[in-house]
C-alpha cells in the first residue's frame, strides 16, 4: 500500500481543469489547492500503480510539473526473485 | 479533502499531504535553520542522509517505524534538492528490503556456495592474501563511503606495499580527473549547483540530464516555469528527454565534440570576441606535446577548425556552430556546460574535457556566478571516495601521488609506515587490472561495492579466468560478480551502516547508521581490518606499522586503541569507526586547498562543500572555488586565481587538442554506432533498483532504440527482436522506436542496467590513454532482425 505525497505545478489558467481531472484519477485525491500548486496524495494497492498515476497526471493538460515529496511503503513485501 | 485520521492508511495520507504541503512553503533554509518539523505530523522517527543513488548527493529525510526504513521524504533542508526526489530517490528506502539480500558470508567449494562462519571467511581470505600478497588487488567504487575507501587503501597501500587498487570510477570520470589536473593542477570542479540558478544559458555536452540527474534538472525546469528566460542547447547523438525542452538541440556525429568545442575557440578568436583581459590574467597556452605555444600559434593550430571545416564532418551545419560562437561571443551571458559519461567515456575524454575548460576560459565564463564549466558525477561518492581520499591506482589522499617521494612520507608518517612502505610505482588500472587478472598476473582480488562482471567492456576478453583467481566479493544482494566469486561476503548497506558521501559539488555529506543490516550481513568497513588484523595476528609484517603495531589501529579521541577488528566492539553503539577514521583522513586534505571539517560538524549540517576553512569561530564552506570572497585560498584583489596551477603562476591552461577519429567507426560489415548508457529508473547494473517492484515493473527489461528510419529500412517493427553483433559478441533485444529516445540515423542506444541482457559483452574496451577510461559510447555494430 504505497502512499505518496504529491505536488503538481500547473498553468495559471489551468489550476482548476487539472484539479478536476486529478480527481477523476482512481487512487489519487487533491487535498489542497495553493495558487499554481496542487497538493495530492495517491494511495495505491499495488506498488508500481503509483508511478503510472503520476506518469497519467504529468501527462494532464496544464501540468508544468510533478514532484513526489513523501512515500510511505511501510507494508511493502520485499520483491520476488 | 483527507480531514481525519480514522485508520492506519488515512493516518499516512494525511502525513504525505502534511509533507507535501510543507515542501510548497520556504524552500530552502539557511544551514542549521530548522525547517517544518517532521514529528508534527506522523508517528515515524526521521533522519537525514544523502540519497544512495546518483553523484547528485540530494538529501533525503528516512522515516524509521520498528527498526525499519517505512517511509522516505526529500530533505527541505538540503539545498541540494531542496525537497525534491527524482522515482529512484523516492523509491530508495526500498532497496533495502529485497528478498535474495545476503545474509551469511559464503564458500565455494566444489563448485557449490556454502555457508560459513565470519571468522572461517575472514580466516580464508587473510591466509589467501598472505600467500601472494603483491598479486592481490581490490576493486572498489565510486559507492564506498569514504571511511570505507580510505581503509580500503591503507590495507593495500600500506598493508601489502601494492598499489593495485582502483574504483569502478575509473570507468565513468577518470577523464573528468585528468582533465581538471591538466588545466587547473587540481582536481575537481570550481562552480556549484548553485550556478544553475543564476545562469541564462545552459549546454549540455552528450548529457542526459533529465533522466541522469533529474533533480538539477527539475531545478532548471522549476527557474524555467517561473518565467525566467533560460536557453538550453542540447549537443547529443541522441534525443532523449532533455533534448524535448532545450531551445536548440544540436546533433552531432560521435567523437566530433573534439572538433565543435575547437570550433567555438577559433570563432571567439576569429572575431576578437574572446575575453583577453580575462586570457591575459588567468591563462597560458600549451601544445598538445605538452610545450608552452603563444597565442597566435593557438590561433594558427584552430585555424582547422572553422565552422566551414568542421561543418563538413561534425554533422552540425555552419549555422549551428556559429549559434554556440555566438553564445560564448556574449560577454554578459552567463552560461553553464554540463557534462558527464558522454564526455568521459570517450577515447580522447581527458583531450574534450580540457576542450569545454578552453572554450569557458577563453571566453570568461568562469569563476563567476552562472558562468562555468561543470562536470557532473554518476556515482554519490565518486568524488568524495575515489577523488578526494585517492583510492586509483595512482594516488593517494588529498590529491596526492604514489610517484612524490614526499607525499608518500607525508602519508607514512600518518599512518605510523615503516619509511619506504608506499611503492612508488602506480598499480593496474581498472582496465589493465582486470586483464592481469585474466592473465595471472594478479591471482586475487577483492570487489566491494560494484559489479564489474555486468559494467567491464568486452566482457568475455576482460572476464576470462576470473572463476580461476580468488575472488572476494563484498556485496548486498547477488550479482553477475558475485557468481564467479571464491568468497561472498554479505555486507551493510546504506542507513544500515555509518557513513560519509562527497557529491558532485564538492558537498560532504555525513549519516548514522539508522536500521540493523540483516542477518550477519557487516559493514565493508568491519570486513577490511578484521581481514587486515587476522593477517597481523598471523604475523604478516606488512600489517604491522613502523611501532609493531597493528596498521589498521583505530584509536579513540584520548588516543586509546579500540579493538574494531571484534564486531561486537565495532558495531557498538558506544563508538563510531567512521568517525576516528574520517578525522584521521582529515589530516591528510590540507595539501590541496580541500579542508574538510570534523566528522561532528557535518552531522549537524546537510553537508558543506570544501574547503571548509574555521572562519571567526564557524566552519565556512566554499561555493566556487578560486573565487575572491567564496574561496579562503584566493588572495585579496585577484578576483579569480587559479592557486594550484602546476607552474606556480595561478594561470589555467589552455590545450590545442586536436580532433581525432575513434578507433572502431561503422564500416560496411558493422554499419551502425553503438552507444549505451543507462535509464531514470535503474542505478548502474540494477543490483538494488531491481529489487524496488515499482522500478523494476516500470523498466523489466533491456531494449534497443533504433531511428525509425533506420527501422524501416532494416523491416523492424517495434517490439521485434534484433540481433546485435559487433566484432567482440552478439546479444539480442527487443527494438524501440519512437520511445523514450531517439538516436540519429545509423546510431543506436541499448541500456546497460539489465543482467539478463549483458550489453557489455559487446562494447569496446579501448580507453583514453590518458585517464584510462574505457569509451561505452561508440563502437561499431551490425543490426539484424531476428525472424
Amino acid at each position: 500500500m504505497p502512499v505518496t505525497g504529491l505536488v503538481i505545478q500547473a498553468e495559471r489558467d489551468c489550476v482548476n481543469s487539472v484539479t478536476t481531472k486529478i480527481e477523476d484519477l482512481e487512487n489519487a485525491e487533491v487535498t489542497d489547492v495553493e495558487q499554481q500548486k496542487i497538493i495530492a496524495v495517491t494511495a495505491t494497492e499495488d506498488p508500481g500503480e503509483d508511478k503510472y498515476l503520476i506518469a497519467a497526471i504529468q501527462s494532464i493538460e496544464g501540468v508544468v510539473c510533478v514532484n513526489a515529496i513523501y512515500h510511505n511503503f511501510e507494508d511493502m513485501e520485499a520483491i520476488d526473485d | 479533502m483527507i480531514s481525519k485520521a480514522i485508520n492506519r492508511r488515512d493516518f499516512i495520507k494525511q502525513a504525505a499531504r502534511m509533507a507535501a504541503l510543507a515542501s510548497i512553503g520556504p524552500t530552502t533554509y539557511a544551514l542549521g535553520q530548522e525547517g517544518p518539523n517532521l514529528k508534527n505530523y506522523d508517528d515515524l522517527t526521521w533522519q537525514k542522509a544523502p540519497c544512495r543513488f546518483c553523484g547528485t548527493g540530494c538529501g533525503v529525510m528516512v522515516g524509521l517505524k520498528n527498526g525499519r526504513v517505512v517511509a522516505i521524504q526529500g530533505d527541505q533542508q538540503n539545498p541540494v534538492n531542496q525537497g525534491m526526489l527524482c522515482a529512484k530517490g523516492y523509491h530508495v528506502g526500498a532497496a533495502l528490503y529485497g528478498k535474495d539480500r545476503l545474509t551469511d558470508p559464503l564458500i565455494r567449494k566444489n563448485g557449490k556456495y556454502v555457508k560459513a562462519s565470519w571468522d572461517e571467511a575472514i580466516d580464508l581470505i587473510a591466509k589467501k592474501v598472505m600467500k601472494d600478497p603483491e598479486k592481490f588487488s581490490i576493486y572498489g567504487s565510486g559507492q564506498w563511503t569514504i571511511p570505507e575507501g580510505y581503509t580500503a587503501m591503507k590495507f593495500l597501500k600500506g598493508g601489502l606495499k601494492s598499489n593495485h587498487i582502483d574504483p569502478n570510477a575509473r570507468l565513468c570520470m577518470a577523464s573528468a580527473v585528468v582533465g581538471f589536473i591538466t588545466t587547473f593542477g587540481v582536481d575537481e570542479p570550481s562552480g556549484c549547483y548553485d550556478d544553475l540558478d543564476v545562469c541564462d544559458t545552459v549546454i549540455t555536452w552528450g548529457n542526459n540530464w533529465a533522466e541522469m540527474h533529474p533533480i538539477l534538472y527539475s531545478r532548471y525546469m522549476n527557474r524555467r516555469n517561473k518565467g525566467d528566460k533560460i536557453t538550453l542547447i542540447d549537443l547529443g547523438t541522441r534525443r532523449t528527454r532533455s533534448s524535448s525542452e532545450a531551445n536548440h538541440y544540436l546533433e552531432f556525429i560521435p567523437q566530433t565534440d573534439l572538433a565543435i568545442a575547437n570550433c567555438i575557440c577559433q570563432q571567439l578568436l576569429e572575431r576578437g570576441t574572446y575575453d583577453k583581459a580575462f586570457v591575459e590574467k588567468n591563462a597560458r597556452f600549451k601544445g598538445n606535446d605538452g610545450k608552452d605555444i603563444t597565442l597566435d600559434q593557438y590561433k594558427a593550430f584552430l585555424a582547422d577548425y572553422t565552422p566551414e571545416k568542421v561543418a563538413e564532418y561534425s554533422g552540425l551545419s555552419k549555422e549551428q556552430l556559429m549559434l554556440l560562437g555566438d553564445l560564448f561571443s556574449d560577454p554578459n551571458r552567463k552560461i553553464v556546460s554540463l557534462w558527464c559519461m558522454g564526455m568521459n567515456q570517450h577515447t580522447r575524454g581527458t583531450w574534450i574535457n580540457n576542450l569545454v575548460y578552453n572554450v569557458h576560459l577563453l571566453s570568461g565564463k568562469i569563476g563567476k556566478p552562472g558562468s562555468t564549466p561543470f562536470s557532473l558525477t554518476g556515482q554519490p561518492s565518486a568524488c568524495g571516495t575515489c577523488r578526494e581520499v585517492g583510492t586509483l591506482a595512482h594516488a593517494l589522499p588529498g590529491g596526492r601521488v604514489v610517484k612524490n617521494g614526499e607525499h608518500r612520507k607525508q602519508v607514512e608518517d600518518l599512518w605510523k609506515c615503516v619509511p619506504g612502505t608506499i611503492n612508488p610505482k602506480p598499480g593496474f588500472h581498472t582496465m589493465a587490472m582486470f586483464q592481469a587478472l585474466a592473465k595471472g598476473d594478479l591471482t586475487g582480488m577483492w570487489v566491494q561495492v560494484t559489479n564489474p562482471a555486468h559494467t567491464i567492456p568486452n566482457l568475455h576478453a576482460n572476464l576470462k579466468n576470473a572463476k580461476d583467481r580468488f575472488l572476494v566479493v563484498s556485496d548486498v544482494y547477488p550479482t553477475e560478480t558475485t557468481r564467479v566469486a571464491s568468497v561472498i561476503l554479505p555486507s551493510a548497506m546504506w542507513v544500515e551502516k555509518n557513513g560519509v558521501y562527497g557529491n558532485t559539488e564538492r558537498r560532504t555529506q555525513q549519516w548514522f547508521k539508522m536500521v540493523d543490516p540483516p542477518g550477519n550481513a557487516r559493514d565493508d568497513v568491519w570486513q577490511m581490518i578484521a581481514v587486515a588484523h587476522r593477517m597481523y595476528e598471523l604475523g604478516f609484517e606488512g600489517m604491522k606499522d613502523r611501532h609493531g603495531k597493528f596498521l589498521l589501529t583505530v584509536r579513540d579521541d584520548n588516543g586509546k586503541e579500540i579493538e574494531a577488528w571484534k564486531w561486537e566492539v565495532f558495531n557498538s553503539d558506544k563508538v563510531n569507526i567512521d568517525r576516528q577514521l574520517f578525522n584521521e583522513y582529515r589530516n591528510l586534505t590540507l595539501l590541496k586547498h580541500k579542508d574538510i571539517a570534523p566528522y561532528d560538524v557535518y552531522t549537524k549540517e546537510r553537508g558543506l562543500r570544501w574547503p571548509v576553512v574555521k572562519t571567526n569561530g564557524q566552519w565556512k564552506e566554499t561555493p566556487r572555488r578560486f573565487v575572491e570572497g567564496e574561496d579562503p585560498y584566493v588572495h585579496d584583489g585577484k578576483e579569480v586565481q587559479f592557486y594550484m596551477a602546476k607552474a606556480g603562476d595561478d594561470k589555467a591552461l589552455i590545450w590545442a587538442r586536436p580532433y581525432e577519429a575513434p578507433p572502431e567507426i561503422p564500416d560496411a560489415t558493422y554499419p551502425f554506432w553503438l552507444c549505451t548508457g543507462r535509464v531514470v529508473e535503474h542505478w548502474h547494473s540494477g543490483t538494488m533498483t531491481g529489487r524496488i517492484k515499482e522500478l523494476q515493473r516500470a523498466m523489466p527489461a533491456a531494449y534497443v532504440e533504433l531511428h525509425p528510419k533506420d527501422a524501416s529500412e532494416m523491416g523492424v517493427s517495434d517490439g521485434q527482436l534484433v540481433k546485435i553483433t559487433s566484432r567482440r559478441g552478439t546479444i539480442k533485444l527487443p527494438a524501440s522506436i519512437r520511445g523514450r529516445g531517439i538516436p540519429q540515423r545509423g546510431l543506436i542506444f541499448v541500456p546497460f542496467f539489465d543482467e539478463t541482457k549483458l550489453i557489455n559483452e559487446v562494447t569496446l574496451d579501448e580507453y583514453c590513454p590518458m585517464s584510462k577510461e574505457p569509451d561505452y559510447k561508440k563502437c561499431a555494430v551490425k543490426v539484424e532482425p531476428v525472424v
